[in-house]
């Protein structure tokens, strides 16, 4: 096996390690993405990233991978540490098996996949807090309708999506 | 103390301690888990142990002898429900439903198996109520009753949506929605339950609905929603309030008349209704379908639904028809029927229409709004435009308790292929009888249990977002109250883009009622697509 595919195997072992391990063993073996959508989506990203950080490092891939990952970690209540933790991970993991690997560059290219997911998981934060706030408003939507006669009649201004 | 060496530093024991799942400690984090219901909402329907507290408190105050009340309430349970003992004894832990349920799939947490989750309540049924449990305590799988173990179902049981996907998949038929049933019921006893459960209920006992409408406030909403019917469409319809010696009572869920995206559903009734010129009319005592009674105890199932039966008896009409709603439905179709019928003053449900007549609903007298409609569309009593929805691709979500509380699988996707033209379906195992929950359901669709309803929602969120990057899916229909309120954040959070709603609504859009002037927008107000084809 490649060393690459060897990493790949290793990192997404370590990061089911953040699940107790009952979850872990469902979430790394089934393969449908609608019966596990947290496990699969994990490994394509995971599978993603490291194919850029070995090629060219596309903003657009790596956004996207990191995008869904953050996603589900942004509500799977751990701290902002803990989320990012897995590009910290991979560090190791490569450091011990990539060894004629450009270590700098792969640790600068980790370090910037870093700062992306710290903005990701930040938009999925913020995200919860204005979905909390539309849901509210929405519960009321016809109180304020009819207290509001005279509003404008597109129904997102007068708080709908 | 002397500074650690770096290769001590790195020594990180990465992911959580193994713990034995025997061990009750859980921690209750803001946003994963429902505030607890206030006094006055206790104190309103008699239930005991009312107190101000709060689930991350050291000190839940619970009553001195919580625990003989626990456990005396678990063996009049056993005796009572049949059900409740084979479910604790028969489970074998094959492990058909450890991979079922929307919590264990967003969350990963082992408890949120449903296997698991019984377990919680198995083991303490064990070492008290079986030889074997009493004499060889963990061994045999037993554990002693304790407040870390109270604590522990409250946070598990109050993470259970009740939505029994779980249980389409047991070999033995084990429901573990009873399962959560019933120990929401033992905790209740003690006073553990939440507001987001107890404060509809109190307010469906004062008044008739969940957000405490009263008659006159009731009658302002219908109002109000005639007049914009009549603005959006050019016809005025009559919606009667109480009027005794109508044909037919109807009862909607309160968010229909409250709350958006319901609220063009209710639009979508009245134009319908009038256009069949069906002889209805609401009652503003019965002026709610929805009953969380079901997320409480038997016993206040019972008495929230009573106003059903005795509106219908009390306005003289011959049968009952219900709106689009989730749990409203299981109660209507497998609890009220035999806690407050028989309704033998009432008649077996005949559409005045199509002359169908609706066996299956012989014993309840009460019919669902999409059995009802697609009777009138399959018919040909409807003239519809589907062109109107075009601006919608449409996907159903298969609400639970419709789904799999009463079978309701086709007569929905009937009425939207015949108001739709862009109409796809989710992948087979995410719909239908394996319907994959809002995550929200059961009184758990509260703004403090957020992240947690994000995780719960995730299996049907990455459904959707499949359909909607596959098909360009924009809207989500369903026929549940709950859904329609906890979807849209669930889909903002998850599949942006992706609106929500109504069955009903997508038939008001389509409908071509007699008499109407040329539709400028949808009943959104949304301005059409396209140009009002001639309706002649």
């Amino acid at each position: 096996m490649e060393s690459k595919e060897l990493i790949g195997e290793a990192w997404f072992e370590r990061v089911l390690r953040a699940y107790p391990p009952q979850g872990a063993k469902f979430l790394g073996t089934e393969p449908d993405p609608f019966r596990n959508p947290a496990g699969h989506t994990i490994r394509q990203a995971l599978r993603t990233l490291l194919d850029e950080l070995y090629q060219d490092m596309d903003r657009d891939r790596v956004t996207q991978a990191l995008d869904s990952l953050m996603q589900i970690r942004a509500v799977q209540g751990v701290a902002p540490s803990l989320a990012l933790e897995f590009l910290f991970q991979l560090k190791e993991i490569v450091r011990a098996q990539a060894g004629g690997a450009d270590w700098d560059l792969m640790n600068g290219r980790i370090d910037d996949l870093a700062l992306i997911a710290f903005d990701l998981y930040m938009k999925y934060r913020e995200r919860t807090y204005e979905a909390r706030a539309n849901e509210a408003r929405r519960r009321v939507f016809l109180l304020g309708r009819r207290l509001m006669a005279d509003a404008p009649p597109a129904w997102p201004e007068r708080g709908g999506r | 103390m002397s500074q650690p060496k770096p290769e001590q530093l790195v020594q990180i024991q990465y992911g959580p301690q193994p713990r034995d799942w025997m061990d009750p400690a859980v921690e209750f984090r803001k946003g994963t888990f429902c505030y607890s219901a206030l006094a006055k909402n206790l104190n309103y329907l008699g239930l005991p142990n009312a107190r101000d507290w709060q689930p991350f408190d050291e000190d839940w105050k619970l009553p001195p002898d919580w625990k003989r009340i626990i456990l005396d309430g678990m063996k009049e349970r056993l005796e009572k429900f049949r059900s409740f003992r084979l479910f604790m004894d028969i489970c074998v832990r094959c492990g058909a439903c450890a991979d079922k349920c929307h919590f264990f799939l967003g969350s990963g947490d082992p408890k949120n198996m449903p296997v698991l989750r019984a377990e919680l309540m198995r083991s303490v049924y064990r070492r008290y109520f079986t030889l074997a449990g009493r004499l060889l305590g963990r061994l045999a799988g037993a554990r002693d009753l304790t407040e870390d173990v109270i604590k522990e179902w409250f946070y598990y049981f109050y993470q259970c949506t009740e939505c029994r996907r779980c249980s389409v998949f047991c070999p033995y038929g084990i429901d573990t929605a009873e399962i959560t049933m019933i120990g929401r019921e033992l905790l209740n006893l003690i006073g553990c339950n939440i507001n987001w459960v107890l404060e509809p209920a109190a307010n469906c006992f004062r008044t008739g609905n969940h957000l405490g409408v009263q008659p006159h406030g009731f009658k302002d909403s219908v109002d109000f929603a005639v007049d914009e019917l009549e603005e959006l469409t050019g016809i005025r319809v009559d919606a009667s309030i109480n009027r005794k010696g109508a044909e037919v009572l109807f009862i909607v869920p309160s968010a229909d008349y409250f709350g958006t995206p319901h609220y063009y559903t209710f639009l979508g009734y009245l134009a319908l209704l009038h256009e069949i010129g069906l002889d209805y009319t609401f009652s503003a005592f019965a002026s709610e379908g929805g009953n969380f009674g079901l997320f409480n105890s038997h016993e206040m199932i019972k008495r929230l639904n009573a106003k059903v039966y005795a509106e219908a008896r009390r306005l003289g009409v011959k049968w009952i028809l219900g709106g689009e709603c989730g749990h409203m439905w299981r109660v209507l179709h497998q609890y009220m029927d035999t806690m407050n019928g028989p309704a033998d003053f009432l008649e077996v449900p005949v559409s005045p229409v199509t002359g169908t007549r609706f066996e299956h609903a012989r014993s309840t007298k009460m019919v669902h709004i999409c059995e009802f409609t697609a009777d009138l569309i399959h018919n040909g009593k409807l003239r519809l435009d589907p062109s109107r929805n075009d601006h919608w691709t449409v996907t159903f979500h298969d609400s639970c308790n419709p789904a799999r509380a009463m079978g309701l699988l086709e007569e929905p996707r009937y009425i939207l292929r015949s108001v739709c033209n862009r109409f796809h379906e989710m992948p087979e195992n995410t719909i239908r009888e394996q319907t994959f929950c809002c995550g929200s359901g059961s009184g758990l669709g509260t703004d403090e249990n957020f992240e947690m309803r994000m995780r719960g929602g995730l299996p049907r969120a990455n459904a959707v977002k499949y359909v909607h990057q596959r098909h360009g899916v924009n809207l989500l229909a369903c026929i549940c109250a709950i859904d329609k309120a906890t979807l849209p954040p669930l889909l903002e959070y998850w599949v942006p883009g992706v609106e929500v709603a109504g069955v009903h609504e997508l038939v008001g859009n389509a409908l071509v009622m007699r008499g109407e002037r040329p539709r400028l927008t949808d009943l959104r107000g949304e301005p059409a697509t396209q140009a009002e084809a001639v309706h002649a």
